[in-house]
């Protein structure tokens, strides 16, 4: 089967994004030996393949930010419909969510967590594609105003639901810890996942939603 | 053999209207022309149709189906433009891998033998490579592909003569190999006047022409002679431009006309040339 085009053009790009990241790291840690002649060998291969893992993760989430307009682009003009090109989108999102996980499953060894690892990371990712899908429908001037004001909006809002909360909702200590497991996606039950897979199912909706109505800018 | 139909497209940018109400059908197997002045929506009209751009109202039918999230129409459709559409450090030969993948089918022996021909390194990014080389790369990928519509906007840009001369050579030999509609968007009207079948001009937001060439040609004429002479034979005819040098006065009209009654000893008609005819039809002075 012929992979589709921008799913190969952005699992290239994170590939060599990854290879930068790997040598900056491996170039870091050496460096800081000069500071820690203590560190034992396997000390130091675990620690980078941690930081490494960690890193991973956050890339693919945040990569997903910048590079929608770029793949629209090239599914454009090479004869793709923006139904194809969000296919290819949803492809990436499920790859890049299991490479991590596994990379994780080798650091940690614990299965029963990487269900909920691959989870929360295609939440993630899936988050940040329906943003970057939604960032690419913007001229310059409209990203810098989202992009700045957004995050306030929503920190300002966040504080908001906690004074009302803080306020008007006594929650039993049990509602407490499940609203921080779900929050920081521990724990393994039913309805963390059920969460979830609807959260997850949500994002890739907007970021459908928003790739539908992607055009070819004019800035 | 498959169509598209553009059928009262308008096209705003906010208040400002690009296209109003356009309607035209582009045929399978013909070289159109689509000349317009600058800012005229040339480029936003190919946008359109390649579905690049959502129009305001109207709708663009490919074989009788909306183009939009059209798979078939999507593949038989290439746009060469001056957008960057590529990541950065895009290579040449990536340009034809991509369209390979896209398309399917992509003729690597031709884009080899030309980009030999135009002097281009494969290997050489698109972002180092000058304004005429990256029009030559993108051009070479357009006539490569496998698909039955191919528009080209703007493709001489940055070309000099010889390239230009070049490229209008492989154009035509590819046109003979495999019949195919190209839609050529250019400014250098009189290069390729014989090229085109069928011209299209884009002036104030609509189709001020949209007819093979040879018709349009056929009734377009410059009227030459002495000033008096020619205001006498031509009070009644909707003149589009004149100029006067010393007592000899030229008007252009584009309409049928009988050539051979109204030419006298003195009076001269001729027919125009394809940039004068584009000239007087767009320049809007009407006496």
């Amino acid at each position: 089967m012929k992979l589709p085009l921008v799913y190969r053009d952005t699992m290239r790009r994170f590939g060599f994004a990854v290879v930068i990241m790997v040598v900056v790291m491996i170039g870091l840690q050496l460096f800081s030996l000069l500071f820690a002649s203590s560190m034992s060998w396997d000390d130091i291969v675990k620690q980078l393949y941690v930081t490494l893992t960690t890193s991973l993760g956050a890339l693919t989430v945040f990569g997903y930010l910048i590079v929608p307009y770029s793949e629209f682009k090239l599914g454009m003009q090479n004869g793709q419909t923006r139904r194809q090109i969000w296919l290819s989108q949803f492809m990436g999102v499920i790859t890049l969510s299991l490479i991590t996980c596994l990379l994780w499953l080798t650091r940690d060894g614990n299965w029963a967590q990487v269900g909920m690892a691959f989870l929360g990371q295609l939440s993630g990712i899936s988050t940040m594609l329906a943003i970057g899908n939604g960032f690419a429908l913007l001229s310059r001037k409209w990203k810098l105003i989202v992009g700045i004001g957004g995050p306030i909006a929503l920190i300002a809002l966040l504080v908001r639901v906690i004074t009302w909360m803080v306020k008007y909702w006594h929650p039993s200590e049990a509602s407490m810890q499940h609203l921080a497991d779900v929050l920081t996606m521990h724990g393994s039950s039913v309805s963390l996942v059920i969460y979830s897979v609807i959260w997850i199912l949500i994002m890739l909706l907007i970021s459908y939603g928003f790739m539908m109505r992607m055009q070819l800018r004019r800035d | 053999m498959a169509t598209i139909k553009i059928k009262q497209v308008t096209k705003r940018f906010g208040r400002h209207v690009i296209l109003d109400n356009v309607t035209t059908t582009l045929e399978a197997g013909k070289i159109y022309g689509l000349l317009g002045r600058n800012g005229a929506g040339k480029s936003t009209l190919l946008n359109l149709i390649n579905d690049r751009n959502f129009a305001t109202s109207g709708e663009i039918l490919f074989d009788g189906e909306p183009i939009n999230n059209n798979p078939a129409a999507r593949q038989q459709m290439y746009l060469m433009s001056e957008t960057n559409m590529y990541p950065k450090r895009t290579r040449v030969k990536e340009l034809f891998k991509a369209a390979d993948r896209g398309y399917g089918d992509f003729d690597f022996t031709l884009a080899h033998r030309l980009t030999n021909e135009f002097g281009i390194d494969e290997n050489s990014m698109v972002d180092n490579l000058s304004t005429g080389l990256t029009t030559i790369a993108k051009l070479i990928t357009a006539l490569c592909v496998k698909a039955d519509f191919i528009f080209l906007d703007e493709p001489t840009l940055g070309l000099d003569a010889s390239h230009r001369e070049m490229f209008y050579r492989e154009l035509l030999k590819t046109y003979e190999r495999r019949p195919r509609t190209f839609v050529l968007s250019t400014h250098l009207i009189s290069e390729v006047q014989n090229l085109i079948e069928h011209v299209i001009i884009l002036d104030n937001r609509e189709f001020k022409v949209d007819q093979p060439s040879e018709e349009l040609l056929a009734q377009a004429f410059a009227i030459s002679g002495p000033t008096a002479e020619v205001d006498a034979i031509t009070k009644e005819l909707p003149i589009l431009g004149s100029h006067e040098i010393g007592h000899i006065k030229t008007v252009y009209v584009v309409q049928p006309i009988d050539a051979m009654q109204l030419a006298t000893s003195s009076v001269t008609v001729k027919h125009l040339d394809l940039q004068t005819t584009f000239i007087a039809l767009t320049d809007g002075k009407e006496l």
